[in-house]
Parts: structure tokens; C-alpha cells; sequence
């Protein structure tokens, strides 16, 4: 008995062994997938859950604005809340993954606000990948209940950089110029703040003199701009966001560019340390470099025609610029230096206002084409591979890059009779996902800030 | 053809030359359009009209801006004559000083044309003193496009728009 | 005697399921410890255009700004001043995410790796091992391994003769998964993000257990965010895309597939 079941069991591990060989030898079909596509990735975002009335409008606030965010970074796809199946009642249990499959969900945010006694706000979160069943991401941010807007921002960032692999940009604010019509029926133009998705809007500066152009500074503190002032002059101030505090740059106490020329947009090198402005001296339009500890001017271009918009790479190692020196408006590179300028621009028409992307391979800028219509495009910084227009259209103006260089915005001029209708707008690197900003009332000039730390 | 349509851009911009004082009110050059023709065409002394050496004077007979084309800052022959009779005022006027301010049309980007502006006023200014202006009775500044004489989006709004602008600062002493 | 047959079996089979879960779970362990709600310090400078000293120094230039009808001024921001401070550690336990209704859906159980049909769910609870129920499995897989050797030799004729059928699956599947997955075409074109996914596919089409990320740990730990968003790219896409719309009379070939994937440069 034992020895009939014993060789039974020998048998079987003798065919345990044999099944096992030919399927470990069998060999895997091999198929090399290299197409995908880029359609935006359906994400479900339910309110984030609260224990009392107050934090669960908590949670439905940031869910939206979150909802909002990705929605409009054109990647991802919210799903329909109506279609939800699974109600989410405590994110730290699992989800039932199938019914978040079932309506297409690939990813699923869960969320959790609780505000205690002291009028502390804490947001938690998980991230999951309804297809592998994996969490991806498990944050929680503490804040005060008036902060719930930011994290909101923090929380697209952290669920868009996982999700994508690259740095988020929601937490950001654009300065632009915010036009009104003042009293005496004269054009007034403002500038003002607001956050990337338009929450928050609010003004700088008074209707006493017209602000134009602003850029940000590295550290998102200062803006600086051009005044058109009321003795006409333009001319570049710096704007201290904590104190509200201006300065004019080049004149008072000073280095003065001229005796009478005029100082145009500065932008800030990377570092922060210096700007860099285009200026009148002699009657022509240079680029300098300003050293804002030391307070040096100093001249980097020199050419009878007109150069202007410089624009720092990332690096802060090359400028792009915009110069008529070959006739027409083109983009030059050059060294911090002013050495080695380069032309990187060749098509018809005329290209301004460059701006280099922090991501420091393309160069956005605006071209003029034959016939007079504009256009938003990129190009390699070394001027090499051609041009991608973006966006084509009557009037464009002032192109500024998200902090992740994905996307990209600037001011679009609608025809009207009556008077161009400006408006500002965003379009990501593929030409995609164009939409509007919302503003009160006409805009233009954005400017980008870096991400807010 | 051409020549006829510049000459009624010219006639509008002197239209809107006239309005200068007026800075608020936008003229509107169709409805305007039919007693232009304000060129004088002697001496920079009128018998009747504006007091003699007020900026209303120097507008309406030396006439107080002249016109560039697109994307240019070279003067015209128009834009020269203009300014001879500018230049001829002021010798007579030798008291004043004066602000050229110069303007860009709304089809270019927006600090492109604030040097441009620049350009257009320095041409005016530099075309005065070699007519003998004193440099230092001359400010320039340039207003980009964001001070428009004219804002209609057509091409002659904008044919309107693109000017150095001479404004007599300080009035007569005489 | 018997009992020592018996353990002896049953310890073998319950070495392989323990191996096999080695080979699956891993990646489930690693996401547990992630699990973990990590506490993330806010540095909040508060807004910074809601922080504005009351009153800007004296400036010739530029007056104060006025009132606004139709946005707030600064001066009328709400101040808050309040720093959001950094997270202490949750008090609360690891929340140890289980599957709340059942949890074996949830996790899909792991099958032994070289096995096809059997249910080895089940024999975790087999109290006792039982050589009967063992032989009829055996005698599943094997008409199974028999049928699979069959194809499997029919594939290497057909190797020989064109690769015809080979050529075709391959077309149905690239397009098929292509249908499913995200490129890459948006990340840093100077970087490698191929990665490669091991299928085992059901008669059905439909995956018979989870898809294998080869050098896991190499992409899936990679610094580079951009290679570990591939992997999970390619995973997700071979789930999504099931069930496979495949010719059942060639399963032999597609029971088994290796998916390279490298959607960077696509467009």
C-alpha cells in the first residue's frame, strides 16, 4: 500500500518535472510596440472626504480646483463624478478597483480634510493606478483652512509629476497687465497678479502711469517692468511683492543708462544676482547686463541697429535676443558676455520677443509673417531642426513658459473694428490645449512665475 | 492708385494732427474727412486763427506730426517738409522748447515698438537740428503703441498712428 | 510514513507557492511601505502678494495706487499671515491598506510560474494533501503541455517554412497595444525608456496573471521619474488592453509574450 503510494508520488514528481520543462523552454512571442498615443489620461478625483460640513466643503473646493488643474494641463481627463460607483468613505482603505476600472478611471485620487480645534487643516491623499492596483503616491500636508487653495495646487503637482514624470507647474502665479479704461477715456494698464488657474486676481500698481511688461524673479519675490511714466519716459522698475515698495532702476540714485534714452524690460539671470534690459544710448537700442548687488551697467551689445528683449537661458551662461540688425527683426544667442552672437532664426517674416525655456533646449517667440499675421512659435536655442508654430493668429505678444516648459503663455489679439480685443492665453509645446486665462477684463503681457516655494 | 490713397492718409493724419491738443478724443477719420486740407503753405505766421506762438499755432501752421511707414523710421519727403516748417517755427518761436514723442502702430509686439518709437522721434529730432534747432530745447520719448491717436484696427487708424508727435512744451515767451 | 509523504509534499508545494509569491510580491511589499501617509512640510511663505508691509517707502515717481472697482487692491488682500506648519508625524498606525469587501479579487493571487490551470488558491487550505486531486491536475496541465508542445513545434516548422503567422500576431498585438499605451513622445528625447513587459495570456485573450516588468527594480527605483512613468505606462497599457483579439488556433504562440516597448520617439 504505502509502496504503490510511494511510487505514485514518484510519478507524479517525475511528471511535476517534465510539465515544467517545456513551458519554461517555450519561447515568449516578442513584440516591439514603439507607436502610443497622447490621448489625456482619464483620472477620477471624488471630493475630498471631511468629517464635519466645514471640511467637506473643504475637500469639494480642492478636489475642483484640483479636477481644474489637470484638466487643463490637457494631460489627463477628469471623469464624470456622476459616473462614480464606488463612494469613497475612508481613503485608507483599498479601493474597489473595478469599479473605477468599469468607468475608465485609470487613475483615482482619494483625499481626506480634517480641520481640529485649533484651526489647523490637514490634507492627506492617495494616488492609485487602477490597472496595477498599486498606490502610486500617499502625502498629507498640514496648513491653515485659508491656505486650502495652495494645497490644492501642491497636491496637482505631486499627483501630475507622478503621473507624468515630470515637475508640475500648478503652484505659480502670473503677473500680467491687467487694461481698463480710464475716465478720460484713455487706456490704463495695471499690473496685476494672479494664480496660474486665474484664482486670486489682484493689483499692483495704480492708474498713474502705464505698467507694461513685467517678468518675475527667480525667487518670486520681485516683478520688474517698464513704466511709461507721466513725463512719458519708459522706463525699468523693480517691484518688491512683500513690501510693495518700486524702484526705478536706471535713474535717481542710479546708474544712468543716458542722458535722455529710454530703459526698456529687464529679466532676471537665473541666479537672481542680475538682470539683463534692453536700453537707448546713442540713439540705438543695446542689451546690458546690470549687477544688482554691485550696481554695475554694463554695455554687452553694440550695433547701430535696435536690440532688445534679451532673455536668459537657463543656465545663465547664453541671452537670446531680438535685433533688426540684418533688416528685419530676428533672434540672435549670444554669451552672458555678449560674445559669440549667433543668429538662430532665418524665415520670412520677423520673429520678437523670445523667451528661452527653463528647460533650456527651445526658444519661444512671436514672428510676424508675410501678410502681417502672427504666430507663437519654438526653436531650438541653437536655431537647428526648424521651427514649431504653436499658434497662429491676428496679434501675438510677450510668449512666457510655465515653470516646467510644457506649456506656454502669451497675449492674443482678437481683431475687432473697433479696437484689438486682448486676452491671454495658453497652448502646450505640441500646440495643443489652447485656451484662454481668465481675466477681468482685456489682459496682456503675462509672465510666469517660477514655481513658489 | 497709390499715391491717392497716401494722400488721403496724409489728409487724415493732418485730420488728426489738428486734434494733438485733444489727446482724449479719438478723431474719427471718416466722418471728419471733409474739411482736411489745413497744409499752410507760407510762412509759419497766420493771420487769423490760433494766438501766434501757442502749441495750437504751431499745429495748425507748421504742422505738429509727420508720418512713417510700416515698420520704418526714415522720413518721408512729406515727413521732411513738415518738419522744415517745424524747425522754421521754432527759430521764430526761439523761447519754446519742445517733447517729440513717437508712436507705433498696434501690429507690432509691444517693446519692439517702444524702441521703435524711440527711433521715430530721434529721426524727427535729429532732422530739427540739422535745421538749426538747438538740441537742448528737444525731448524725446516714445510711447510705443500704447498712447493711439486712432483706434479703429484699419490700415489707415494705423497709417495714423505711426508718427512722431512735436509738442511745444513751454509756451511763448514772446 | 504516510504523514511524512504527506508533509514532505506538502512542504514542496508550499515552498513553490512561497517562491512564486517572491516572484510576485515584491512590488506589492514596496507600495505597502509607500502606503505610509509621509508627512510633507509646507514652507509656506504665505501668498506673497498677500504679505505687504502697510506702508511702501517714499517714491518720487509712481504715487500709491488707487482704489479699483473691479479688482481687490493689495492693500485690501486678505493677510494671512498664518504659517502652515510643517507636519508631524501621523499618531495614527501604518494605515495598512487591505482590501476592505474581499480581498482576493483585490490582490490577484500569484500563480506558480511555469503552471498553467491549476487553482492554486485553493490549496493553501487543503488541510491534508491529497495525491488524487494532485494527479487530476497533473493530467490537466499535461493535455495542456501536450497541445502546447504541439504548436510549439508547429512554430518551430513554421519558423523554417516563413514566418508568416509569427509576422501576423506580431502586427495584431503591436497595434492592439499601441491602442493602449501612452507614449512617451513627451519626455526628454535623450533618454532610454524602453522597458520591456512579459504577458501570460489566456486562451481568451485575457491576462491569466499579472504582467511582469522585467529589471523591475532597475526601472521602477530608477532616479529617473521619467523611466519608472514608462513602466507603469506599459503596464497599465498591456492590462487595459485585454482581453487580446488573437486567432485561438495559434494561442501556443501568443500564450507567452514579450512586449518591448519604446513610444519616445513616435511622433
Amino acid at each position: 500500500m504505502i509502496i504503490a503510494r510511494l511510487a505514485r508520488l514518484a510519478a507524479l514528481l517525475a511528471a511535476l518535472a517534465l510539465l515544467a520543462a517545456p513551458a519554461l523552454a517555450q519561447t515568449p512571442l516578442r513584440v516591439d510596440v514603439t507607436d502610443g498615443h497622447l490621448d489625456p489620461m482619464p483620472v477620477a478625483i471624488p471630493d475630498f472626504i471631511g468629517a464635519d460640513r466645514r471640511a467637506a466643503d473643504a475637500g469639494a473646493d480642492i478636489a475642483r480646483v484640483i479636477n481644474n488643474n489637470l484638466a487643463n494641463s490637457g494631460l489627463f481627463t477628469p471623469v464624470d463624478p456622476d459616473a462614480f460607483i464606488e463612494q469613497i468613505e475612508n481613503i485608507d482603505l483599498r479601493p474597489r478597483f473595478g469599479d473605477w476600472r468599469v468607468i475608465n478611471a485609470s487613475a483615482l485620487l482619494v483625499g481626506r480634510v480634517t480641520i481640529d480645534g485649533e484651526d489647523r487643516m490637514q490634507i492627506s491623499f492617495r494616488l492609485w493606478d487602477t490597472a496595477t492596483e498599486q498606490q502610486l503616491l500617499g502625502l498629507q500636508f498640514a496648513t491653515t483652512p485659508d491656505n486650502w487653495r495652495r494645497i490644492a495646487h501642491k497636491v496637482s503637482d505631486a499627483v501630475y509629476e507622478r503621473l507624468t514624470g515630470e515637475q508640475g507647474y500648478f503652484d505659480s502665479r502670473i503677473v500680467y497687465v491687467a487694461e481698463s479704461t480710464g475716465a478720460d477715456g484713455q487706456t490704463l494698464r495695471r499690473l496685476a497678479v494672479m494664480d496660474q488657474d486665474g484664482a486670486n486676481p489682484s493689483l499692483l500698481t495704480d492708474r498713474t502711469y502705464m505698467a507694461l511688461l513685467p517678468n518675475y524673479s527667480p525667487s518670486t519675490q520681485q516683478i520688474t517692468f517698464v513704466a511709461q511714466r507721466e513725463d512719458g519716459r519708459n522706463m525699468s522698475y523693480l517691484y518688491d511683492l512683500a513690501t510693495g515698495r518700486r524702484e526705478s532702476l536706471f535713474d535717481g540714485g542710479g546708474p544712468s543708462i543716458s542722458g535722455e534714452g529710454q530703459s526698456l524690460a529687464p529679466r532676471f539671470a537665473p541666479d537672481g544676482r542680475s538682470l539683463v534690459v534692453a536700453a537707448e544710448r546713442h540713439g540705438s537700442h543695446h542689451i546690458f547686463r546690470y549687477d544688482l548687488r554691485s550696481r554695475i551697467l554694463r554695455q554687452i551689445t553694440n550695433h547701430p541697429a535696435d536690440d532688445v528683449s534679451p532673455s536668459y537661458a537657463p543656465g545663465g551662461d547664453q541671452i537670446v535676443f531680438s535685433s533688426n540688425r540684418s533688416g528685419r527683426s530676428q533672434l540672435y544667442v549670444m554669451t552672458a558676455d555678449g560674445a559669440d552672437v549667433t543668429r538662430i532664426t532665418f524665415a520670412e517674416g520677423q520673429y520678437y520677443a523670445p523667451a528661452w525655456s527653463p528647460r533650456g533646449d527651445l526658444v519661444a517667440f512671436v514672428r510676424q509673417q508675410a501678410g502681417g499675421r502672427f504666430a507663437l512659435g519654438v526653436v531650438r536655442a541653437d536655431g537647428s531642426g526648424g521651427e514649431r508654430i504653436l499658434y497662429e493668429g491676428y496679434f501675438v505678444d510677450s510668449p512666457t513658459w510655465a515653470p516646467n516648459g510644457r506649456i506656454l503663455a502669451f497675449t492674443r489679439g482678437d481683431f475687432d473694428r473697433n479696437g484689438t480685443q486682448y486676452s491671454i492665453w495658453s497652448v502646450d509645446l505640441a500646440g495643443f490645449n489652447l485656451r484662454r486665462l481668465p481675466t477681468q477684463g482685456a489682459a496682456s503681457d503675462p509672465a510666469w512665475s517660477p514655481l513658489i516655494e | 492708385m497709390m499715391r491717392l490713397t497716401f494722400a488721403a492718409v496724409a489728409a487724415l493724419g493732418l485730420l488728426a494732427s489738428a486734434c494733438a491738443s485733444r489727446p482724449d478724443v479719438d478723431p474719427d477719420p471718416i466722418t471728419n474727412g471733409g474739411s482736411g486740407n489745413v497744409t499752410p503753405d507760407n510762412g509759419p505766421v497766420q493771420p487769423e486763427g490760433p494766438t501766434p506762438g501757442t502749441p495750437e499755432h504751431f499745429a495748425a501752421t507748421a504742422g505738429d506730426r509727420v508720418f512713417y511707414g510700416y515698420d520704418r523710421h526714415d522720413l518721408t519727403n512729406e515727413a521732411r517738409e513738415t518738419l522744415r516748417q517745424q524747425a522754421a517755427w521754432l527759430a521764430s518761436y526761439s523761447n519754446t522748447r519742445v517733447l517729440i514723442a513717437g508712436n507705433a502702430d498696434e501690429r507690432g509686439t509691444r517693446e519692439y515698438n517702444l524702441a521703435l518709437g524711440a527711433r521715430r522721434a530721434n529721426a524727427a529730432r535729429d532732422f530739427l537740428v540739422a535745421q538749426g534747432v538747438d538740441p537742448s530745447r528737444i525731448e524725446t520719448v516714445s510711447y510705443g503703441k500704447e498712447r493711439p491717436t486712432c483706434r479703429q484696427s484699419t490700415e489707415e487708424c494705423w497709417a495714423i498712428n505711426r508718427n512722431a508727435t512735436t509738442v511745444i512744451q513751454s509756451g511763448s515767451m514772446s | 510514513m504516510r504523514q511524512v509523504f504527506g508533509f514532505i509534499a506538502s512542504a514542496l508545494i508550499h515552498l513553490a507557492l512561497v517562491a512564486t509569491g517572491f516572484i510576485y510580491f515584491p512590488q506589492a511589499a514596496r507600495y505597502a511601505s509607500d502606503s505610509v501617509i509621509l508627512p510633507v512640510e509646507l514652507v509656506t511663505l504665505a501668498d506673497v502678494t498677500n504679505v505687504r508691509a502697510a506702508r511702501p517707502g517714499p517714491e518720487p515717481v509712481l504715487p500709491e495706487p488707487a482704489p479699483d472697482p473691479v479688482m481687490p487692491e493689495p492693500e485690501t488682500q486678505p493677510e494671512p499671515e498664518t504659517q502652515p506648519e510643517p507636519t508631524p508625524l501621523p499618531d495614527e498606525p501604518e494605515p495598512e491598506p487591505e482590501a476592505e469587501p474581499e480581498p482576493a479579487p483585490a490582490e490577484p493571487v500569484p500563480e506558480p510560474e511555469p503552471e498553467p490551470e491549476p487553482e492554486p488558491r485553493r490549496q493553501p487550505v487543503e488541510p491534508e494533501l491529497d495525491l488524487d486531486d494532485l494527479s487530476r491536475l497533473i493530467d490537466l496541465s499535461r493535455q495542456d503541455t501536450r497541445s502546447g508542445a504541439a504548436e510549439t513545434g508547429d512554430t518551430r516548422r513554421g519558423a523554417g517554412e516563413g514566418t508568416d503567422m509569427t509576422a501576423t500576431l506580431q502586427d495584431m498585438l503591436r497595434s492592439q497595444i499601441a491602442r493602449c499605451t501612452r507614449s512617451n513622445a513627451d519626455a526628454p528625447a535623450d533618454m532610454d525608456l524602453r522597458v520591456v513587459v512579459e504577458l501570460r495570456l489566456e486562451r481568451d485573450g485575457s491576462l491569466t496573471s499579472p504582467p511582469r516588468l522585467r529589471d523591475e527594480a532597475r526601472v521602477m527605483n530608477s532616479p529617473n521619474p521619467f523611466l519608472r512613468v514608462a513602466g507603469e505606462r506599459a503596464m497599465r497599457a498591456v492590462i487595459d488592453c485585454q482581453p487580446y483579439r488573437l486567432p485561438p488556433e495559434a494561442y501556443a504562440q501568443w500564450r507567452l509574450l514579450e512586449v518591448n516597448v519604446d513610444t519616445q520617439n513616435n511622433r
